[in-house]
């Protein structure tokens, strides 16, 4: 055989039985935080997410992530998250490349991701790589299983609110894999029962349906087709004696497709196309039916991707990894469409849609200096178009570690980042109401600069790590509605006008900055770990709070998490959540005053309600209240049971807030109940605390096969 | 049934939420503080000045049998309210039981336009300041109306207040319109609602022709009309008191609305624990008189 080039060679071997002494083998692929140089990084292993407990068994992606340092949680419940300070919608998810806008459904409280079918989950909270761009504060990447190409197996689910099922297997068996998943929830079919036929029907159910298709052409090509749709709905209809009728419809979700072709050129080189589709929408539809009239309205919002994407590796030596690339992606944006169709006045048909595109080329490298020392020099270079408006923006990234030892190492890094698509949201917690808009000529990209420093320790022995780390962000262009805006501002239905969204926008700065510290373990009967965060978020607006600067309503001064996970045997997994987090800021009127009618000659109609003694609430400070620390433990335990032909039953059992701590969900002012003995008596507003899932026990059968 | 029951409760269980009092001391600022509110006008007779308290708005008891008593809770009657101009001239201002205000007549001490006026107030042993210049006046107004079929023979009507905004400087407006009913007996006025347009600014737009827009009413296409008689009225104001305006209408209309952040009240009174508004304007006022019969 000439070797002059590289060949493929299939070589059969022939069986023979050989008498062995045992052989013990060390399998080791956790990752060893010392020997990388990339920091604020955390790979979470899917078989971790399945172990956790959970609210009502619903294994969640995104509530995992909530449990390590760094990344905060929103309201209790949701799985909306905080990164470094950040907002929502400053965190860019990706499955299989594709961006996910709303990763929520039921108003937050699951995530879009069935844990079933997820591969890996790695989330990047600083020293941004290069190869990442578009969002300031957090990349969640999460890669969906390409299928089991040797044999079918599958799984089947059924919690207490949803099912799912997953099935993998072979097309072409060692060539064409598939897998296909789905949950749906079935909250609104078992409350059927329950509800008058006379009250007519409605209720509430979340879908979500994953189908990839993985298919190796050589061992130089590969190609996967990966799928992702998703769909919440409330409705309500009701019909009425007299032939009267009204249905109402909220509906929101996303869809992704990802196809990617991976190509070999040698060993050295490698490549990854991908054409990529992103959709989210939201769609509210009212119609009632009476006397004979017939009123309609309907009001939409969504986005649409088309992305197409290369990237390159290239390994030329030992001491390098060079990654490059190019993605383009159009953008259509609708951030309104309001459609009224009334007897009595004229109808009303007005979209808004905003085009724009946006482009990046990348170069990193990955670079081995000296035992001691990495480099990951990168820089990025992105494009934004918008009509006439182009913004051009060089992004810097450097990451670098020094091994003090060979399980010690120093690391820190820098990042400048971009983001030129935003979410309108007055709640934070993560509603479908919640807009999507472009960068304009009016409303400039936000923009984000991040230094980090950490130290990483391994203790190879015991399999146990700690990693350290300090970090300082500025945000610049952030924006925020106006006082006195939101999304159901924004029209006047009754005249038809539609006022433009950017009049009801203001843009200003952010800081963050914290320490974070995690102890993991990650082998052995006992896994899991313990993470701490110390961190401080402000904000300023000229047009808010007067100009001053402000905490952030997520500004949690303290937020520690201690996730364990034992296996004392194949048959039994217990696991104990408990987390801890400092109050959130609200804005809430602290003083009263009496009115003062007269004061100004140009009277307005005053809303002011006739109250014994007409006072008016107010406060001159934004977020001038944090609200009450909370904190809860999750119990679960699972009992396995294995059977022949690869099958296993599992019976899961948790409790959610197992000592049902009421910890706040949202805090409002009401007028209490008279005290005292008339003439005599007196009434005074209260603060009240609204608490949510307290105590929520669950059941859940999972079967393997 | 008991299972269906069970079930039920169950579900009502997970879903419904808990609420519970809570005590505000160590969550929120719950102290007691002076609130200050005078605004200064040319066009005033009378110069007021409230000086009263800005109670905790969580854990006051106020009388639910008799709100004379829950007024007295706020009432300051032994302030000493002073104002001084530029010149060092200065006016005391007696409590007035009435309006529950210190207010001394116009005459005894005229506000000018441009000038700057100062106000210093002492309240149990507390002193607290402000300042304030009066604003320049808006020389004319202009308005106009506009007719739309809305069906069954009715005509909506709706009415835009157009001025020059004074150029080189930021400027801050609030419109309105009175309009006059006159009958037999009696003759009375009645404000426009201009909602939220009545507030406008010259961010981007100074120098130009600013203007707000209301819905006047609807008429009755076939039938004759009398004319009416309406006054616009712009005041350009001092950008606190601008603020302070438009905070309490934000709050107010959308009280109850949980996707609305609170609006912030304005404050430029100097002193601890004292908030409130000092501010001037000035008032441009022209009748007009809208004929529906001419559109």
């Amino acid at each position: 055989m000439d070797l002059n080039e590289d060949k493929v060679l299939a070589v059969a071997l022939s069986p023979a039985a050989e008498s062995l002494e045992e052989v013990t083998v060390q399998a080791d692929n956790k990752v060893k935080e010392s020997k990388v140089t990339q920091m604020s990084t955390v790979r979470i292993n899917p078989l971790d997410i399945q172990d956790i407990p959970a609210l009502l068994s619903e294994k969640d992606v995104l509530k995992t992530l909530q449990l390590l340092p760094g990344i905060q949680g929103g309201s209790e419940g949701s799985s909306g998250f905080f990164v470094r300070g950040g907002t929502p919608d400053q965190n860019l998810i990706i499955l299989d490349d594709a961006t996910v806008y709303n990763s929520n459904h039921l108003f937050g409280f699951f995530s879009v991701f069935n844990g079933d079918a997820i591969k890996s989950v790695e989330a990047f909270k600083g020293g941004f790589p290069a190869r990442f761009g578009g969002r300031l504060s957090s990349v969640i990447k999460i890669d969906m299983k390409d299928g089991n190409k040797e044999r079918l197996s599958g799984k089947i689910n059924v919690g207490l609110i949803s099912s799912s099922a997953l099935l993998e297997g072979p097309i072409n068996k060692g060539k064409t894999s598939f897998i296909v998943s789905g949950r749906r929830t079935y909250a609104d079919v078992l409350a059927q029962p329950f509800l008058d036929a006379e009250d007519g029907s409605g209720g509430y159910y979340f879908g979500d349906l994953n189908f990839k298709v993985h298919h190796i052409f050589s061992p130089n090509d590969k190609i996967f087709w990966s799928n992702y749709f998703g769909r919440d709905k409330f409705y309500s209809n009701n019909e009425y004696d007299d032939g009267d009728s009204d249905e109402a419809n909220i509906i929101w979700g996303n869809i992704t497709s990802t196809l990617r072709w991976n190509h070999q050129f040698n060993n050295k080189l490698f490549s990854n196309t991908s054409l990529i589709y992103s959709n989210y929408n939201f769609n509210v539809s009212l119609e009632d039916n009476f006397d004979e009239n017939r009123f309609f309205f309907e009001t939409s919002s969504g986005i649409d991707d088309f992305s197409l994407k290369t990237d390159f590796d290239y390994y030329p030596n030992a001491r390098h990894t060079v990654r490059a690339g190019i993605a383009a992606t159009r953008h259509q944006f609708t951030p309104r469409r309001v459609l009224l169709e009334d007897e009595f006045s004229d109808n009303i048909d007005t979209e808004q849609e905003l085009n724009s595109f946006e482009g990046a080329v990348y170069l990193e490298d990955d670079w081995k200096v000296t035992d001691k020392l990495s480099l990951s020099p990168g820089a990025r270079v992105s494009l934004f178009n918008y009509r006439a408006t182009n913004y051009l923006n060089f992004e810097p990234r450097l990451a670098m570690a020094y091994n003090l030892k060979p399980d010690l190492s120093l690391k820190a890094s820098y990042s400048r980042m971009n983001q030129y698509i935003h979410l309108l949201s007055t709640s934070g917690i993560g509603l479908p109401t919640d807009l999507w808009v472009s960068s304009t000529d009016r409303v400039k990209p936000q923009t984000s600069q991040q230094f980090a420093l950490g130290v990483a320790k391994d203790f190879f022995d015991k399999d146990y790590s700690v990693t350290l780390e300090g970090y300082y962000k500025t945000l610049d262009d952030v924006i925020a509605y106006k006082e006195g805006a939101s999304f159901l501002a924004l029209d006047d239905l009754e005249s038809g006008r539609s006022v433009a969204w950017e009049d009801n926008i203001t843009s200003g700065k952010g800081w963050a900055y914290g320490a974070e510290i995690l102890l993991r373990k990650q082998s052995g009967p006992l896994t899991g770990w313990l993470g701490y965060t110390l961190s401080w978020s402000e904000r300023q607006f000229d047009e808010l709070n007067l100009g001053r600067k402000f905490f952030d309503r997520y500004d949690r001064r303290h937020d520690i998490s201690l996730v364990g996970i034992y296996k004392p045997s194949d048959r039994f997994t217990l696991s104990a959540t408990w987390v801890l987090a400092t109050g959130n800021n609200y804005t809430l009127p602290n003083l009263q005053r009496l009115e003062n009618p007269g004061s100004f000659p140009i009277a307005s109609q005053s809303f002011f309600g006739s109250g014994l003694v007409p006072t008016e609430d107010f406060t001159t400070q934004r977020n001038n209240f944090r609200g009450e620390t909370s904190h809860r433990l999750d119990l679960g335990v699972q009992f396995h049971k294995k059977k022949k032909k690869n099958r296993e039953r599992i019976w899961g059992l948790s409790v959610y807030n197992s000592y049902a701590r009421r910890n706040p969900f949202i805090y409002t002012i009401e007028e209490g109940d008279p005290v005292g003995e008339e003439p005599n008596r007196t009434v005074a507003k209260e603060l009240k605390r609204v608490s949510v899932l307290v105590l929520i026990p669950s059941i859940n059968y999972t079967f393997k096969f | 049934m008991i299972r269906h029951l069970t079930f039920f409760l169950f579900l009502g269980w997970c879903s419904i939420g808990c609420i519970d009092t809570v005590d505000p001391d160590e969550l929120l600022d719950v102290g007691e503080k002076t609130y200050i509110q005078s605004y200064l006008s040319p066009s005033d007779t009378v110069i007021t000045v409230y000086v009263s308290k800005a109670l905790p708005a969580v854990g006051t008891p106020l009388s639910f049998d008799n709100p004379e008593s829950g007024f007295e809770s706020f009432v300051i009657e032994d302030a000493q309210v002073v104002i001084s101009d530029e010149s060092e001239n200065e006016i005391l201002l007696p409590y007035d039981t009435e309006t529950l205000s210190y207010r001394v007549d116009a005459t005894e001490f005229p506000i000018r336009e441009e000038a700057d006026y100062f106000l210093n107030v002492s309240v149990n042993g507390r002193n607290y300041s402000a300042s304030c210049s009066i604003p320049k006046k808006v020389s004319e107004l202009t308005g106009t109306f506009t007719e739309r079929p809305s069906g069954d023979g009715f005509s909506e009507v709706e009415l835009n207040v157009a001025f020059d905004d004074l150029a080189g400087e930021s400027n801050f407006y609030i419109v309105g319109a009175q309009v006059l009913v006159e009958q037999e007996e009696e003759s009375f006025s009645f404000p426009l609602d201009f909602e939220l347009d009545r507030f406008v600014s010259d961010a981007n737009a100074d120098g130009l022709t600013l203007g707000a827009s209301t819905l006047y009413g609807f008429v009755d296409s076939n039938q004759e009309q009398e004319a009416v008689s309406l006054t616009l009225q712009v005041a350009n104001v001092g950008e606190d008191l601008f603020q302070n305006l438009r905070t309490s209408y934000l709050n107010d209309f959308n009280d109850g609305n949980p996707f609305v952040e609170y609006s912030i009240a304005p404050n430029n009174i100097v002193g601890e624990d004292g908030v409130g508004v000092f501010a001037g304007y000035q008032l441009t006022e022209q009748e007009i008189t809208y004929n529906p019969n001419d559109i």
